[in-house]
């Protein structure tokens, strides 16, 4: 069952310098009870998309075109009031920096009490109780209540965030990046929370840039370039079988711990989204790039049953 | 039980700002202590006064002696007892107009810094241009239309405080409004008047308190300004800024406690609020680039 569905969506931030064209004609879809991870470089768009799934997409962006279908609304035309109920009850967002995402003020578990009183109408005394429940489900004590956020670490405030999302149950959860601010070891236990949350039926759209970590515990990768999907298929497709020069070269700047291969980086920079590059957005970094990759853009096409590529190589025919 | 969390609050904010070792610490213990003196002053005034401050208790012209510490004035009232009932008009007006102004300015700059967009631009805009005009002169003009009376004086130096708030409001709400946990709320399905009144406004609270303390104290001068120009109170109730006009005809004959002690006490409490907007501007702004 499909439970998102995003279809050639077009997010620009409209700059002073240029339109930069953040993502550009991407479609993807979640289904329900799906761990699906976007990977991609710093700057490729892939927290747009993300930031654009709840409308929150900060100024100068805009959402140019496209359509988003979530359990069969479509969340773009739908009203902005009628949208707010949705947020936080259907869908739910983690967010990369748990330093800042935090109230300073406020203690947690009034914070916490907020999803509760605004969906539930509850007053504050009978959500503080919920809480309190809510912070034992995600691994922390329930006096944690009372402390400001900056008495919690990192690993803990990030905790807290996701029970605040988590709070409804809802549906789909956008993670944001939520363990690129702490250390590996906390990092994992973090993975294990939100697949535990998985695990009860809620859909992850989980925002990274680290293919390994989106590896371990995803069912599908997208992997996107300079505000494109380039390639998507489930985990073994992905990590066995990258069909996608780009995929190819994040996968083998990742090193092997038992084999004898060699670390190998791509060479360059991602390009400016205000001026990219003709064709094939990726064809100045890439090494097998042939006559067609500059000229004009590749469709993403079906090579194998659920896995999508856009290059050229797998063109039959070329262009 | 709101008592009991109200002077748990006073007890931490006294710990947290008086009672540290954070430099400038003493600009905020002196300013407090004189800001205190003056409303103790204000509260006791039946009470410490020693004479009826509208009332001729002794010969005019008396220099301060024991009996009548500052003096007596042209009429023969007892300056000190006028200074000392002084002190409740000056805060009056003070605090009536910056509450004024803080109610007026404080939601409007929310509202526009968190909206934006048209309504910003004009709000701005008229904001703008009462803040161009000179203060005293607005305040003249407005107390000049509604009549000299403590009360008109406050709307008048409200009026023009308000542009102050609304600016400093504006712009702080401006820049938590883009700050991730106002996206996290937003996330999380906040309604706008959740967002401002619980995630930005407590935001505020260090922003209002800096504006607070400076403004007053420009407030007690301006209050001082209007009434020694005789637009606030009318005889004979007791006032610093009218009592120093008053005075001032005789200070070239050497009756020079008439102008003063009315003058030291508006400059002391301005002071007072003075320093404790500076230690506390001070405070937060490194707490800010810490």
């Amino acid at each position: 069952m499909v439970l998102l569905e995003i279809s050639n969506i077009k997010i620009y931030y409209y700059t002073l310098t240029g339109i930069v064209k953040a993502v550009d004609n991407v479609s993807l879809t979640i289904n329900e009870n799906e761990w699906i991870s976007v990977v991609g470089e710093s700057g490729c768009g892939k927290s747009t998309l993300a930031y654009g799934v709840i409308r929150l997409v900060p100024p100068p962006g805009k959402i140019i075109s496209g359509k988003i279908v979530f359990q069969g609304k479509d969340l773009l035309s739908m009203d902005r009031e009628e949208f707010r109920k949705m947020l936080g009850k259907d869908i739910g967002m983690v967010f990369q920096d748990p330093m800042t995402s935090l109230d300073p003020l406020r203690k947690v578990g009034e914070q916490l009490a907020e999803v509760f009183m605004i969906h539930l109408k509850m007053d504050q005394k009978e959500a503080l109780r919920y809480a309190g429940d809510l912070l034992e489900k995600v691994g922390l004590t329930k006096d944690r209540v009372n402390y400001y956020p900056h008495q919690l670490s990192g690993g803990q405030r990030q905790r807290v965030s996701i029970a605040i999302a988590m709070a409804l149950r809802p549906k789909l959860l956008i993670a944001d990046e939520p363990t690129t601010a702490l250390d590996v070891i906390v990092q994992d236990t973090i993975m294990d929370l939100i697949e535990s949350f998985k695990k009860e039926g809620t859909s992850i759209l989980f925002i990274t840039h680290d293919l390994a970590l989106a590896a371990e515990r995803s069912d599908r990768i997208a992997v996107m370039y300079a505000g494109k999907l380039v390639e998507l298929g489930n985990i073994d497709q992905i990590v066995d079988n990258p069909k996608h020069p780009y995929t190819i070269g994040l996968l083998q700047s990742v090193p092997d711990l038992w084999g004898p291969r060699k670390i190998e980086s791509i060479s360059g920079y991602p390009p400016d989204l205000r001026t990219p590059p003709s064709g094939c957005r990726f064809h100045p970094r890439c090494k097998e790039k042939f006559e067609p990759c500059s000229k004009e853009e590749p469709p993403l096409i079906e090579i194998e049953p659920g896995h999508y590529v856009s290059c050229w190589l797998y063109v039959k025919g070329g262009a | 039980m709101y008592l009991k969390k109200a002077l748990n609050m006073l007890r931490s904010v006294i710990k947290t700002y008086l009672l540290t070792r954070a430099p400038g610490v003493w600009m905020l213990r002196v300013g407090v202590g004189i800001v205190l003196l003056f409303v103790f002053m204000a509260i006791l005034a039946p009470w410490i006064s020693p004479y009826d401050p509208t009332k001729r208790v002794a010969d005019p012209f008396l220099s301060p002696s024991w009996e009548y510490p500052m003096g007596t004035n042209r009429i023969g009232q007892d300056v000190f007892s006028r200074i000392i009932w002084g002190s409740r008009i000056v805060l009056y007006v003070v605090f009536f107009a910056t509450a004024l102004s803080m109610a007026i300015g404080i939601p409007l700059g929310l509202i526009s810094g968190y909206y934006g967009g048209k309504l910003d631009r004009v709000l701005s805009m008229v904001m703008d241009s009462m803040y161009a005009f000179p203060a005293l002169i607005l305040a003249i003009a407005i107390a000049a239309v509604l009549g000299p009376s403590p009360s008109n004086t406050a709307i008048a130096i409200a009026f023009v405080y308000v542009p102050t708030y609304f600016r400093m409001i504006r712009g702080q709400t401006l820049s938590i409004k883009s700050s991730l946990y106002v996206d996290a709320a937003r996330a999380l399905g906040a309604p706008d008047n959740t967002i401002m009144g619980r995630y930005i406004l407590p935001n505020l609270a260090h922003t209002v308190l800096v504006v607070f303390t400076l403004s007053v104290t420009d407030a007690i001068l301006t209050e001082a300004g209007l009434s020694y120009l005789g637009l606030s109170v009318t005889v004979p109730t007791p006032d610093w800024g009218y009592d120093l006009r008053a005075g001032q005809p005789f200070l070239l004959d050497g009756k020079w406690w008439l102008v003063f002690f009315p003058g030291l006490m508006v400059m002391l409490l301005a002071m007072g609020f003075a320093l404790i907007g500076e230690a506390l501007s001070e405070r937060i702004s490194l707490a800010q680039t810490r």
